[in-house]
């Protein structure tokens, strides 16, 4: 196990909100604090090499779980192992074989070219010049940069940006990557280009990457596996396709016809299935797989009409996400 | 040899921001020389008008204009050296509010390192020249001799006086890991540095223990300028590395729990 995290805990203390003029004054001398349990005994463990998504609502102790297993947060309680060590008392020497992306925020110079911000990451992660050479050659093609290592990051777009800073995080040749929303406000080039990058990485240098976001399409692309956290709480830890298999509740099916019966009505003949969108000659149903299943549903509406074309989707992840945090929730 | 390993990953990793700093200055060539402009008005009215009054007088208690021209010039002297390496201190504000720390703390360097040469500012070395200048013209003038004696003092007042200086900044800097305006308290002190500009014998017994005992800032000019005219019995050569180690220790410390008890924002 590469990372390793069992019944971890972090509390932050907050200044309690006062009610009013007095007890504001009050409150300077002899401050009320509040307990927010921000992770609430969290246990997982990551294989070396593995992508995993980790997902969850805004505020849900995501960032949290993150700053702690890079040593920036102690936990209050509970254990975190990165390669056998603990974060916070071996920073510097896991740091030096860990990579982070933060997608609000850049760790380049502002004033300067990127390359002479790369020559001081050089330094810092000590890394061998002839290494060093190797893998900037080798990421200027994939991920785009070579036209812009001579240029002051100020005069870069912001997916221009981004993607620099994932080169940063990679030029060290780290074992384990994390990343922040690495996607957050970008053009559809950039982020395909982004997620090339980091399953290039991840195929190629077996590189484990924890990867936070809000961009399903992120997860999807990138991870095998995701961990659902939601009011500190792993909620789901499970692969993508099985996640879709157990919790996947309805199913869309989009049929286009030479007449349609069902035109003049609201309800569909059979239980559990009701009408998203109809015209004269296309109709969009969804079913409850648990009460009726595709199939008969397709043959219902083939003896009412004739069928010229068919298509049958199941629920993407984000929206099975969706459900199961409300419902949980 | 892993501590001189250490210390050799250090030299190389400050040598690296040492020229960010000095790219970001040939930069912006504008800006460079309307801040050197400004910076020589700044100063020189600072400086006119004590000239004027020990013009005037003849001096400022048993100080004649030229040796109050030396204590000026080596206290602007050293605050130009900490402004040209250690400005950043002033930024530690930002870094923690805007949660920058984070990423330094997800480095392999020590932090303060990194906070330390995230800003250089080379335009201040435009500065220290000017400064040195004054010094050797008021030398000159009272026909003060280097011997051995003096060179090693001025050696010892530069590197102890930047230590006492800019470990006095960060150590009230360091405030803003638990105060929301901490830096307040900081300029707070950097205004009272105002008083060490001048002889503290013309002062309250008082302000003089003050500088001396509580913020030790009169060792970053006047004690050593008292040496090196010859106006005290003081041992100053031993006190100045005495009052720079305890400030070292109190700033090592104060860093320390201040990291510690950090918490980043929550973003």
């Amino acid at each position: 196990m590469q990372i390793e995290v069992s019944h971890l805990v972090k509390e932050y203390k907050r200044k309690k909100n006062p009610e009013n003029m007095l007890a504001a004054v009050g409150q300077m001398f002899r401050p009320k604090y509040e307990i927010l349990r921000a992770v609430n005994d969290i246990n997982f463990g990551i294989e070396k090499g593995e992508a995993v998504g980790y997902v969850g609502p805004n505020g849900c102790g995501k960032s949290t779980t993150i700053k702690m297993l890079s040593g920036v947060l102690t936990p209050t309680s509970g254990k975190v192992l990165v390669g056998g060590l603990e974060p916070t008392k071996n920073r510097q020497k896991i740091n030096k074989k860990t990579g982070i992306v933060f997608g609000n925020r850049s760790v380049l110079w502002w004033d300067v070219p990127i390359i002479e911000s790369y020559k001081v990451l050089q330094k810092l992660y000590e890394i061998p010049e002839k290494r060093f050479q190797e893998n900037l050659e080798e990421f200027a093609d994939i991920i785009g940069i070579r036209q812009l290592l001579g240029v002051p990051e100020r005069q870069l777009s912001l997916g221009q940006k981004m993607r620099c800073n994932i080169a940063a995080a990679f030029l060290h040749d780290p074992e384990i990557v994390y990343l922040d929303e690495p996607t957050i406000g970008l053009d559809s080039e950039s982020k395909l280009r982004i997620r090339e990058f980091i399953r290039q990485m991840n195929e190629e240098r077996h590189t484990t990457f924890i990867v936070t976001s809000h961009d399903f399409q992120d997860i999807e692309s990138l991870c095998k596996r995701i961990i659902l956290i939601n009011h500190g709480e792993v909620v789901v830890d499970d692969g993508i396709q099985k996640i879709q298999k157990n919790y996947q509740s309805k199913k869309q099916i989009r049929f286009e016809m030479d007449q349609n019966p069902w035109l003049e009505t609201e309800k569909f003949t059979m239980d559990g299935v009701t009408i998203l969108d109809k015209t004269p000659y296309s109709l969009v149903l969804e079913c409850e797989i648990q009460k009726v299943d595709a199939m008969a549903v397709v043959d219902q509406v083939s003896r009412a009409c004739q069928i010229l074309d068919i298509s049958i989707q199941g629920q993407d992840i984000e929206s099975i996400i969706r459900e199961i945090v409300t419902e949980k929730g | 040899m892993e501590r001189i390993r250490r210390l050799a990953y250090g030299w190389r990793l400050w040598k690296g921001y040492m020229r960010i700093g000095f790219l970001k200055m040939t930069q912006y060539p504008a800006d460079t020389s309307i801040w050197l402009v400004s910076m020589l008005i700044r100063e020189a009215s600072g400086f006119i008008g004590i000239l004027a009054i020990a013009g005037v007088t003849g001096g400022i208690g048993s100080w004649n204009v030229y040796e109050i021209c030396i204590l000026f010039s080596m206290c602007a002297v050293i605050e130009a050296i900490g402004q040209t390496f250690f400005d950043s201190v002033w930024e530690l504000i930002n870094m923690i509010r805007w949660g920058r720390l984070d990423v330094y703390l997800t480095r392999p360097a020590p932090v303060l390192l990194q906070v330390l040469g995230e800003y250089m500012f080379f335009q201040a070395i435009l500065a220290t020249v000017v400064y040195v200048g004054i010094f050797l013209w008021a030398a000159w003038q009272i026909g003060l001799s280097f011997g051995g004696y003096e060179v090693l003092l001025l050696l010892e007042y530069l590197v102890c006086g930047t230590i006492i200086n800019s470990g006095i900044y960060l150590i009230f800097n360091c405030l803003n890991f638990w105060l929301i305006q901490g830096g307040d308290m900081a300029v707070l002190v950097q205004t009272c540095r105002e008083f060490v500009k001048y002889p503290l014998n013309v002062f309250p017994a008082a302000i003089q223990g003050f500088f001396t005992y509580i913020l030790p800032l009169g060792f970053v000019a006047y004690y050593p300028a008292m040496a090196l005219l010859g106006k005290t019995d003081l041992p100053v050569a031993g006190l100045m590395p005495l009052a720079a180690g305890v400030v070292t220790l109190l700033a090592a410390l104060i860093w320390r729990v201040g990291l510690r008890s950090y918490d980043s924002t929550g973003t």
